[in-house]
């Protein structure tokens, strides 16, 4: 208890908010060092690991002979990982970095207790490598998005415990006097995401529900794990990162908050359309239809209100490695929500339904969308943790271009062979194995735009590892990114 | 049975619509949704104020100075 | 300004209005389907599979076949499931209510499996299949899986166990291929794969 009146008294603020603020806000960012940092570090690990296992498992679907006497590397085994170490390991841990640095900084008030945070960080992480070597002995559950054996998510589930009782905590104890729309995002996120993973663990896996329940909640949570949990904190970066890093604020405050409510509204009804055409009641896969279609209603603020916003700064979007990261986010959100609506119709469902088409959709969304994002707001983050300048301009392009680049490759190759897959799918006429070689050549451009992915992601380890590494130089006491007005060197002295 | 399909997405769609405004007129009634554009600008300080872009490729902070609004 | 509560009411209505209508809704509707009795035959339908098969399952989950393959059949109007020979009707809710955990997939770079029993009964058939694809289907995509079988060298009388395997794919002379526990029960479970029953509320196609 004595801790809890130490907190609230520790965040009560004496100083006035002018006076406060500015040194305040540097005083934030240092106080979210450690444990933000153990986050990225951790998340870029699992970004590494994920790449080789997506490339395994990419080049083994053109040439299945490929490592193929291993039975841990087999393609079932190597693809779940690759899931499971994308979403638990790298989105989960960047998402949760960046949120912590947001809320902090949204709500003006020094990190407490960071302590927690890092014990937090360490039993998400374990229980993450303890789920991926369970799947890779044979332990895997096999229900998609949740192949985690059960020893490993009780560990996941402390962790964040541990973390989203902390951001509740920030939150109740925040100094602004306004909550920004980041906010709203960033609390929705720490919210759902508990329920739907519990709801699911015990509905498929300590008390499994009866058939094809099974399948509901299945997609109920895996839909909802990028609906209400990546989404929502992809969303509060764009919204913080683009009006901040220009300089002006959103286009209308108003448009983000009906984007936020309907989105909350419509999101969590979507993920059945995974079902459609299947063993379930034909009412709920309508009902998920609708909301995929209402889904156009926030996507479309969203959007309107982020172009407004841009539009008239694109130079200044282009001198900024954040912003190039987080626009081209923003706008594969877009066009991901558009694309995941118009695939919930059942004309084009028809065709692209149990095809490498929603593989291509899946992509865009968790790396051109949210991964972006994250890449953009760590560019931002990072000096500020540090007080140090990104080392090289060089390293920082060649990570956008080779993201930016390689996932365009790979989401329209691997769309048009989905299509073309599902198209021949439908037409029992042309025999399967023949459908199979049809799409070989898009499987490969696949493995192509894997390896120019990776090339980028070795860019930003690289260019993270030597900003860590690399001492303070004396002219860097203030980073360009970073000069208060004061120092910045073409003002006119007052 | 295709009617019934329509019929229930269709009720399924009202009640979603009306949960929507309802929940929108009891916050606009509460004064959740005044003074919003000032929200909006709550993210700047004086660190990192309004006007002022606050983000570069290192070493290229210079180029962008006209950027800079004077004050 | 001090909107928490709003935030936070809106944030719980809205998750738990799905969490109501997708999930507890169908939970409370059809959670606890009951089998088919079918009075003429005096049998249950469907039926549970054996001890051997429900090992095969096992071998299914560990191996990630569901990323390639689903166990649904959609009524005709949706795709070629039907027409394909992926089974004679739609299969329905209560095709599954035995399963422990449902397969239905959602990812077909291999065929529909769920009438593969009917399809391919053939046990030899599926162990070369899994031995390695290419055998019987030259230019599959599908992964070879030797681990599942034993390459030993042959002690007297070759195992009447030994695939049977063309030239191009046997072992050097002197060895043979041989299942394992593990091949025999993926094996079983392929062919424990059926839907050759009627379900009052999925009526077999009419030819
Ligand atoms: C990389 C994707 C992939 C994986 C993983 C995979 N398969 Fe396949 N499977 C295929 C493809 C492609 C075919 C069609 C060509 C062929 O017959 O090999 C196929 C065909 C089959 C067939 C024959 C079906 C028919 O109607 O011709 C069976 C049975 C089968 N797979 C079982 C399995 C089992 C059991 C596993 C897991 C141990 C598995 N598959 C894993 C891709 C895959």
């Amino acid at each position: 208890m004595s801790s809890v009146s130490q907190f609230v008294a520790s965040v009560n603020p004496t100083a006035s908010a002018d006076v406060g603020v500015r040194a305040r806000l540097r005083e934030i960012d240092e106080s979210t060092r450690l444990p933000v940092l153990l986050f990225v570090g951790a998340a870029l690990f699992w970004l590494l690991g994920g790449t080789f296992f997506a490339l395994i498992a990419s080049i083994k679907l053109h040439h299945p002979d490929f490592l193929g006497e291993t039975e841990w590397l087999t393609f079932g085994i190597v693809r779940t990982v690759h899931l499971n170490t994308v979403i638990y390991g790298w989105a989960s841990n960047a998402g949760i970095a960046v949120a912590l640095w947001l809320m902090a900084r949204l709500c003006r008030t020094k990190l407490h207790h960071g302590g927690i945070l890092m014990v937090a960080m360490v039993f998400w992480n374990v229980g993450v490598l303890a789920g991926c070597l369970g799947i890779m002995a044979g332990d895997g559950l096999s229900i998609e998005w949740l192949e985690f054996p059960p020893y490993a998510t009780p560990l996941l589930f402390l962790a964040y415990a541990l973390t989203g009782v902390w951001c509740i905590i920030t939150f109740r104890f925040r100094q602004s006097e306004h909550t920004y729309v980041s906010q709203w995002f960033l609390l929705a996120a720490f919210f759902w995401f508990p329920w739907i993973y519990s709801v699911a663990q015990i509905m498929l896996v300590i008390e499994p529900a009866r058939g094809t329940i099974q399948a509901l909640v299945n997609w109920w949570f895996a839909h909802n794990v990028l609906g209400l949990w990546f989404t929502p904190i992809g969303l509060a970066a764009a919204y913080y990162f683009i009006p901040k890093v220009l300089g002006k604020p959103i286009h209308s405050y108003y448009l983000s908050i009906l984007g936020f409510w309907s989105l909350a509204l419509f999101y969590n009804w979507a993920g059945v359309h995974h079902l459609i055409g299947g063993p379930v009641p034909a009412w709920v896969i309508s009902a998920g239809t609708v909301a995929s279609v209402m889904m156009v209603i926030p996507v479309i603020v969203t959007a309107i209100n982020h172009h407004m916003t841009v539009v008239g700064s694109f130079a200044q979007v282009w001198r900024s490695p954040t912003l190039r990261f987080v626009v081209f986010g923003a706008m594969s959100y877009t066009l991901v929500s558009l694309q995941g609506s118009s695939m919930s119709l059942r004309t084009l469902n028809l065709h692209t339904h149990f095809t490498h088409y929603t593989v291509a959709h899946a992509h865009l969304g968790m790396y051109g969308f949210f991964t972006m994002i994250m890449f953009g707001s760590f560019y931002y983050i990072l000096p500020r943790l540090l007080q140090k300048e990104w080392p090289s301009s060089m390293l920082i392009s060649v990570h956008f271009w080779t993201a930016s680049l390689g996932i365009i490759l790979y989401f329209v190759g691997l769309s048009i062979g989905g299509l073309i897959q599902g198209m021949q799918m439908n037409n029992p006429d042309i025999p399967f194995l023949e459908v199979v070689a049809n799409t070989i050549p898009y499987l490969v451009s696949r493995s192509v735009a894997g390896i120019i992915i990776l090339v980028g992601h070795l860019a930003f380890t690289v260019s993270v590892v030597w900003m860590i590494l690399k001492p303070r130089s004396p002219q860097e006491t203030s980073p360009t990114l970073f000069r208060s007005p004061e120092a910045m060197p073409l003002r006119p002295s007052t | 049975m295709e009617w019934l399909f329509y019929l229930i997405a269709f009720i399924v769609a009202l009640c979603i619509t009306f949960t929507g405004a309802w929940a929108l007129r009891w916050a606009v009634r509460q004064g959740q949704l005044s003074n919003l554009e000032e929200q909006s600008r709550s993210i700047f300080t004086e660190e990192e104020p309004e006007g002022r872009q606050s983000d570069f490729f290192p070493g290229r902070g210079g180029s962008s100075r006209r950027s800079r609004r004077q004050r | 300004m001090n909107n928490g509560p709003l935030i936070f009411l809106g944030i719980f209505f809205a998750l738990a209005f799905s969490w109501g209508g997708i999930i507890m809704t169908n939970h409370i509707t059809y959670g606890s389907l009951e089998p088919y009795f079918d009075e003429a035959t005096e049998e249950m339908f469907p039926k549970p599979i054996d001890g051997l098969a429900e090992r095969g399952r096992r071998v299914y989950a560990e191996l990630g076949c569901v990323y390639c393959h689903t166990q649904q059949v959609r009524r005709p109007g949706y795709g070629a499931d039907t027409d394909r020979g992926w089974g004679n009707r739609q299969s329905v809710a209560r095709d599954y209510i035995l399963q422990d955990r449902v397969f239905l997939g959602t990812m077909r770079t291999g065929p529909d499996l769920m009438t593969v029993g009917q399809r391919l009964p053939s046990p030899e058939w599926h162990y070369n299949h899994f031995y390695n694809p290419q055998i019987t289907s030259p230019g599959s995509i599908m992964p070879p899986y030797p681990f599942l079988f034993e390459k030993r060298r042959i002690v007297g009388e070759p195992s009447e166990r030994a695939l049977n395997l063309p030239p191009e794919f046997a072992p050097p002379e002197g060895y043979e291929i041989v299942p394992t526990p593990r091949a025999d029960a993926l094996v079983a479970y392929m062919l424990s794969l059926r839907m050759d029953y009627d379900l009052p509320e999925a009526p077999t196609a009419e030819q």
